[in-house]
């Protein structure tokens, strides 16, 4: 497993370097290995699938302009590339106020879930992640580099531009707040 | 040594949770908290299996590829892949 894994890593770093010559096949390799995770964590930050597509790929073309600013300090690439994808997605955010396209991305989403993932456990998932797409920015941020990616706080502040300190404050009082946004839900359901 | 606080002991926690080790040692460590504490992961259990949720399919995966060569507008020659085809999903 550790073989693998730091064969994984190997390869990677092999990749970067080939890309940072313009090699675009290692950057296509590079594409293939982190979308998943990039479009992932931009569709929880704008909760739209169309926008989360489009972001996705203005991540990766940033990326490839500025791939020859990429420098291996111990930071992961895909850390390089989810601040990218920050950068964008907040970006995108402040030029549209939130909430606007809310209903679109509560429409799509069940288009692409795929149906053999669904378990009991559904009704919960779905809760929680209606409150989190609720969360403001940062907290949302957290959250999803933290629990969804399993992201170190240390790569979390690196991407976020806060200190780990900081970061492990805010994602306190955003499980606060999910806590008591599922909490109201609960008993608005019942009620 | 300072007791830590609420922000500190969740920390922890959910390091420990991470790792797959036993949450009950970890509480048993901050009993002060333990009600909140467990709440908190309780709600971070629910979002970890969101990963899985959501995840393009190979099909958007080619889409987002296929508006990546749309977006680039450098001249020949052509970004990436002659023909502009998506790389093999692994």
């Amino acid at each position: 497993m550790l073989k693998l894994d730091l064969r994984r890593v190997d390869d990677e770093h092999l990749l970067v370097e080939r890309a940072i010559e313009r090699d675009a096949e290692a950057f296509g390799e590079l594409y293939d290995m982190h979308v998943v995770r990039i479009y992932r964590h931009i569709y929880y930050l704008v909760n739209s699938i169309s926008e989360a597509e489009d972001l996705t790929a203005q991540t990766f073309l940033q990326a490839w302009e500025v791939m020859d600013r990429y420098e291996d300090r111990g930071v992961p690439f895909a850390s390089w590339l989810l601040r990218i994808a920050h950068n964008l997605a907040i970006s995108y955010l402040r030029s549209r106020r939130e909430g606007n396209q809310l209903h679109d991305g509560l429409m799509d989403h069940d288009s692409f879930r795929n149906p053999e993932k669904v378990t009991e456990r559904q009704a919960d998932g779905e809760r929680v992640k209606q409150a989190i797409l609720q969360l403001g920015h940062e907290q949302r941020q957290v959250i999803i580099l933290r629990f969804v990616e399993d992201l170190e706080y240390r790569e979390v502040a690196e991407i976020v531009g806060k200190s780990v300190a900081a970061v492990r404050v805010i994602q306190h009082r955003a499980l606060c707040t999910l806590r008591k946004m599922m909490k109201a839900e609960s008993v608005s359901a019942k009620g | 040594m300072a007791k830590a606080n609420i922000v500190q002991a969740l920390a922890d926690c959910l390091e420990t949770m991470r790792q797959g080790l036993d949450l009950n040692v970890a509480l048993e460590r901050y009993p002060e908290y333990s009600a909140q504490l467990k709440a908190l992961m309780e709600v971070a259990s629910l979002i970890r299996p969101l990963a899985e949720d959501v995840e393009p399919s190979p099909a958007m995966r080619e889409s987002i590829w296929a508006r990546l060569l749309e977006l680039q507008d450098e001249p020949a020659p052509s970004f990436f892949h002659a023909g502009g085809e998506a790389p093999e999903a692994h």
